[in-house]
C-alpha cells in the first residue's frame, strides 16, 4: 500500500515539532529552572577575582626622602601534582633560594601525596632568584606578585623606622605606632576572561585604598651623623650602648634619634639574636641622669628662692653629712656661686641649692619639667621614667634628686627639659610625625628664670673651668649646656658600679637656639667616661652639623686664622655687594635696638638685658660699664649679642 | 529499505489489517525461501541527455528581481553589522582596556622599584661613600658663608660675625 507525500510530510512536520518540543523544554529546563546553577557554573570558568594591591604608606623623612616603603616583589609556588620528578625540583629550588633540599623535598612529597595543588616553595624572593628561577622556564614553577617594605637607607634610623613582620605589620618604631595608618586596603576587581583566559572585561568589586605616607621630622643626613658620632662615642669610650636625641626646642620636632647598637630593618631577625639591639633606648629606657639634672634644682632655685647665680653656695671642702649619710664631691670646693656650681658641676653645691628649694618645690619643678610621665612621643614603649610620688621621698631624696640620682629619665625626656630652657621656659612636647597635631607649649619656668639659666649652661661651656669647656664649644657657634655623670646602680648587688652613664645635654646657638642635643652613652669608665669627655664631643659635632644643615648662620667669630690681604682680597670676591670701600652706613632698622648699659651695674645689665631678651657677653667682673660694641642705639639684628665692658 | 518514504509507510501500514494479515501470510509462506541479497535488484546506468539546444525563456522580471535580492542582502548585511557593531566595539574595546589597566599595574610596580633604586642611590650612606671616593668633607663653620638680603632686596651682604660685633 502506497502514501502519497502529503502524509508523508505530515508526519514528518509532527516529528519535527515533537523535536523541536523537546529541544524547548530541555532549554527552558537549562535556563530558567537551572539557570542560576549554570551561571555559576560560567562565571567559574570566564570570570576571575583578582587582588587590587594597596601598598603598604612610605615613610618619608622631613625633606620628602624616602626612608621605607613597599615594592612589588615574587614569591615562588609550585603545584606538586604537577612537578615530574620531586627529586630534581627540590634539588633546583633549594640550590637557587637556598633553601634546605631535604626539607624541601620533604614539604613536596607530602603536598604531592596529600594531592595538593598548592605549595609556596619560598615567599618574597630576591630580584636575583626570581630572575634566575624564570630563566629555567619550567612551567611548574609559578609565580606570585606580593609586598615587600625595603628600608632604603639601610640600618639608618632604624629604631625610629622599627620594622614590619611577614604580613607587613608593623612590629617596631612608626612602622607600628602608626600601623594603622600606613596600612592600605586591598581591593578587588572582577575580570571576565576569553577562552584563552584574556580578559576583556572587568568590573570593580572594592576600591583600594593605598597606605598614608608619614613624614617625619627626621633629617636624615643629620640622622646619619648623629648615629655616626654615637657610634664613635661608644666605641671610644668601651661603652655598651648610647643615645642621642635632637630636637628642635621651639617645635619639639625631633631632627635625629640615633641609638647604639643598631641593627638594620632589613634583615629578619635571626633565632638567637639579641633582642636588645632593636630597643630604642632614647625613649624605652630610663637612666639616673646624674649631673645633668643640676639644671633642673638650679632652675627650681631660681624660681622658688632669692638664690641669684652670683649668690655664694657652701660647697662643704667635698664632703657633706645628710641624715647620717655622707657624700662627697669629685673636688672640694669651700664655696662657690651659684653658676659656678653648675659650670664645675659641684655635687655638693647642689645638694645645698636643692635643700633650700625644698621637697615639695623640687617636686613640683621636676614635674613641671616633664619627668615622672611620658612625653607624647609616637613611639611605643616609651618610659615615663621614674619620679617617686612625694610621699615616697625619704629624707635623704633631696639631696639625691639635686644631683641626679633618684630619678630615671629618658634621653627624650632630657631634650623635652632642655628645650624650656633653651626656648624661653615653655615645655614643649616632642614630636617625630610631622603631621601630629601636639599639645600647645606651656610655660612652666618664667623667662627671666629661663634665660638666666641659659647664661649659666653657657658658662659651662666658656668658662675654662667647666665641664663642657674643652669638649662642647662649637666654632662659629655659641652654646650652653651641662655634663652629666651618674653611677650605674646594679640591681643584683644593690651598689652603685664604678661604670657610668655619661650625658651631656645642650643647645646652640645661646641667643636663639635652633637645636636641643641630649647625648647619653652608658657603660664608661674611668675619668674618660665622665660626660665631659665621653659625650660632649658627640654634641659638639651633631649640634655643629645640625646647625650647618639647618642653615643657622654663624653667631660668634669661629677660630679661624688671621686673613690676610689676599684673604681679604678672596672675601670681597665672595661679598658681591660690598663694592664701596668705606664702611658701610647701618642700615634703616625696625628691630630692637641696643640700649645703653653704660654706667650700669653687672646686676642691673642682667635684669635688663634679661627683661629684654638681649644677649649679653660681660668682660670684667666687677664695677660698672666703661663701653658696649655695639654702641646704644645700634639695631641689633637677630643673635647679635652685647659686648660690655666692666671695669672701676 | 531505509528511506523517509519507508519508514512512513511502515508507520500507515497498520492502518489496514488486511495488509497486515496478508503480509503476515506471506512471510509464513515464504519463509524457507532464501533471503534476497541486498540491493541485488538495483542497477546504475547512465543515459547521456544533450541539452544544447536547450535555451531558457527570458524572464522580463528575473533582472528587477536580482536587483531586489542583491540590495535586500546587502541592506540585510548592513543592518546586521549595524546591530552587531557596538557589541563588537565594546568587545575590543574591552581587550584594549584590560590591556591598558594590565599595562598600567605593570608600569605602577615599575615605578615602585624605581623609586627604591632612587632612594638608595641619593641615599646618605651612597652619598657618603661618593664624598669620601671624592675627598669631600664636611665644611667647618668657618668655610659656610651666609648672605643677608639688603634692605632695598637688590644686592645681598655677606654676614660677617666678627665685623657685625665689631660695629
Amino acid at each position: 500500500m502506497e502514501f502519497d507525500s502529503t502524509s508523508r510530510l505530515r508526519w514528518l512536520a509532527r516529528i519535527v515539532l515533537v523535536w523541536a518540543g523537546f529541544i524547548v523544554a530541555r532549554l527552558v529546563q537549562l535556563q530558567i529552572f537551572q539557570h542560576d546553577t549554570y551561571k555559576q557554573l560560567a562565571l567559574a570558568q570566564q570570570e576571575r577575582v583578582l587582588d587590587i594591591p594597596a601598598p603598604r604608606g612610605p615613610i618619608l623623612d622631613r625633606k620628602g626622602d624616602r626612608l621605607a616603603l613597599s615594592v612589588p616583589c615574587d614569591s615562588v609556588c609550585v603545584n606538586p601534582m604537577r612537578i615530574p620528578d620531586l627529586a630534581m625540583a627540590s634539588e633546583i629550588l633549594a640550590k637557587i633560594l637556598d633553601l634546605d633540599q631535604l626539607k624541601l623535598y620533604g614539604m613536596l612529597r607530602l603536598y604531592s601525596d596529600s594531592r595538593s595543588g598548592f605549595m609556596w616553595v619560598k615567599r618574597k624572593v630576591t630580584d636575583e632568584e626570581a630572575a634566575r628561577l624564570r630563566n629555567l622556564k619550567l612551567e611548574w614553577i609559578e609565580f606570585r606578585t606580593e609586598s615587600k617594605r625595603v628600608y632604603a637607607y639601610g640600618a639608618l634610623g632604624a629604631h625610629v623606622l622599627g620594622g614590619v613582620d611577614f604580613e607587613e605589620k608593623g612590629n617596631g618604631g612608626v612602622e607600628q605606632a602608626l600601623d594603622e595608618e600606613l596600612t592600605g586596603h586591598a581591593g578587588s576587581i572582577r575580570v571576565t576572561t576569553d577562552v584563552k583566559q584574556r580578559a576583556y572585561d572587568s568590573k570593580l568589586d572594592t576600591e583600594s585604598t593605598p597606605g598614608k605616607t608619614v613624614r617625619l621630622t627626621i633629617l636624615a643626613r643629620l640622622q646619619y651623623i648623629a648615629e655616626r658620632e654615637l657610634k664613635k662615642a661608644v666605641l671610644d669610650h668601651n661603652c655598651k650602648s648610647g643615645s642621642l636625641v635632637v630636637m628642635d626646642p621651639k617645635t619639639g620636632e625631633i631632627l635625629a634619634l640615633a641609638n647604639y647598637p643598631t641593627y638594620d630593618p632589613n634583615i629578619r631577625p635571626k633565632k638567637g639574636s639579641d633582642p636588645a639591639i632593636r630597643e630604642n633606648l632614647a625613649v624605652t629606657a630610663p637612666f639616673e641622669p646624674g649631673s645633668v639634672f643640676k639644671t633642673i634644682t638650679l632652675a627650681a632655685a631660681l624660681e622658688t628662692t632669692n638664690l641669684k647665680p652670683w649668690t655664694i653656695i657652701p660647697c662643704g671642702n667635698g664632703s657633706i653629712t645628710l641624715f647620717g649619710r655622707t657624700i662627697h664631691d669629685h673636688n672640694s670646693y669651700p664655696s662657690l656661686p651659684m653658676e659656678d656650681v653648675l659650670a664645675r658641676s659641684s655635687n655638693i653645691g647642689a645638694i645645698n641649692v636643692g635643700l633650700k628649694v625644698g621637697d615639695r618645690n623640687m617636686f613640683e619643678y621636676v614635674h613641671r619639667f616633664g619627668f615622672g610621665k611620658r612625653t607624647g612621643i609616637q613611639l611605643p614603649g616609651e618610659s615615663p621614667g621614674l619620679l617617686r610620688p612625694l610621699k615616697k621621698w625619704q629624707k635623704s631624696s633631696i639631696g639625691s634628686i639635686a644631683m641626679g640620682h633618684e630619678v630615671s629619665v629618658t634621653s627624650v625626656q632630657l631634650a623635652q627639659a632642655c628645650s624650656v630652657i633653651a626656648n624661653g621656659g615653655r615645655l614643649v612636647h616632642p614630636k617625630i610625625v610631622m603631621s601630629t597635631k601636639t599639645d600647645p607649649p606651656v610655660q612652666v619656668l618664667r623667662p627671666e628664670t629661663a634665660f638666666t639659666m641659659k647664661r649659666m649652661m653657657e658658662g659651662v661651656v666658656i668658662k675654662p673651668f667647666g665641664t663642657g669647656y674643652k669638649y662642647a664649644r662649637i666654632p662659629g657657634y655659641t652654646s650652653a649646656g651641662k655634663t652629666g655623670t651618674a653611677q650605674i646602680y646594679d640591681f643584683k648587688s644593690r651598689v652603685y658600679t664604678h661604670l657610668y652613664n655619661a650625658s651631656f645635654m645642650g643647645f646652640a646657638p645661646v641667643t636663639d637656639p635652633a637645636v636641643v642635643v641630649v647625648v647619653t652613652v652608658n657603660g664608661a669608665a674611668g675619668t674618660a667616661g665622665y660626660g665631659g669627655p665621653a659625650s660632649a664631643p658627640a654634641f659638639r659635632e651633631v649640634a655643629a652639623a645640625a646647625l650647618r644643615l639647618l642653615n643657622i648662620p654663624q653667631d660668634k667669630p669661629d677660630e679661624a686664622p688671621e686673613m690676610t690681604d689676599d684673604a681679604n682680597a678672596d672675601e670681597n670676591d665672595v661679598a658681591l655687594a660690598d663694592v664701596s670701600t668705606s664702611v658701610p652706613e647701618p642700615p634703616e632698622f625696625s628691630g630692637p635696638k641696643a640700649p645703653d648699659f653704660v654706667g650700669m651695674t653687672m646686676r642691673d645689665v642682667v635684669q635688663r638685658s634679661a627683661g629684654e631678651g638681649i644677649p649679653v657677653d660681660f668682660a670684667g667682673r666687677t664695677g660698672v660699664v666703661r663701653s658696649q660694641i655695639p654702641p646704644a642705639g645700634y639695631p641689633l639684628p637677630v643673635g647679635q649679642r652685647i659686648r660690655v665692658q666692666l671695669g672701676r | 529499505m531505509a528511506t523517509i518514504a519507508g519508514f512512513l509507510d511502515r508507520f500507515m501500514m497498520p492502518r489496514t489489517a488486511d495488509a497486515t494479515a496478508s503480509r503476515a501470510g506471506h512471510r509464513d509462506r515464504e519463509a524457507f525461501k532464501l533471503r534476497p541479497i541486498a540491493s541485488e535488484d538495483v542497477f546504475f546506468f547512465t543515459k547521456r541527455v544533450d541539452n544544447s539546444r536547450v535555451v531558457r525563456q527570458a524572464d522580463p522580471h528575473a533582472g528587477r528581481v536580482q536587483g531586489w535580492m542583491i540590495a535586500g542582502s546587502i541592506t540585510g548585511a548592513l543592518a546586521l553589522v549595524a546591530v552587531m557593531l557596538p557589541a563588537l566595539t565594546t568587545a575590543v574595546s574591552g581587550y584594549k582596556i584590560e590591556t591598558l589597566r594590565q599595562e598600567k599595574s605593570r608600569l605602577l610596580n615599575e615605578r615602585a622599584s624605581l623609586d627604591l633604586a632612587e632612594a638608595r642611590f641619593v641615599s646618605t650612606q651612597h652619598l657618603q661613600e661618593l664624598a669620601r671616593r671624592q675627598n669631600f668633607i664636611d665644611p667647618g663653620p668657618e668655610n659656610v658663608v651666609y648672605f643677608e638680603a639688603r634692605q632695598e632686596n637688590t644686592i645681598a651682604r655677606r654676614i660677617d660675625p666678627v665685623k657685625d660685633q665689631a660695629r
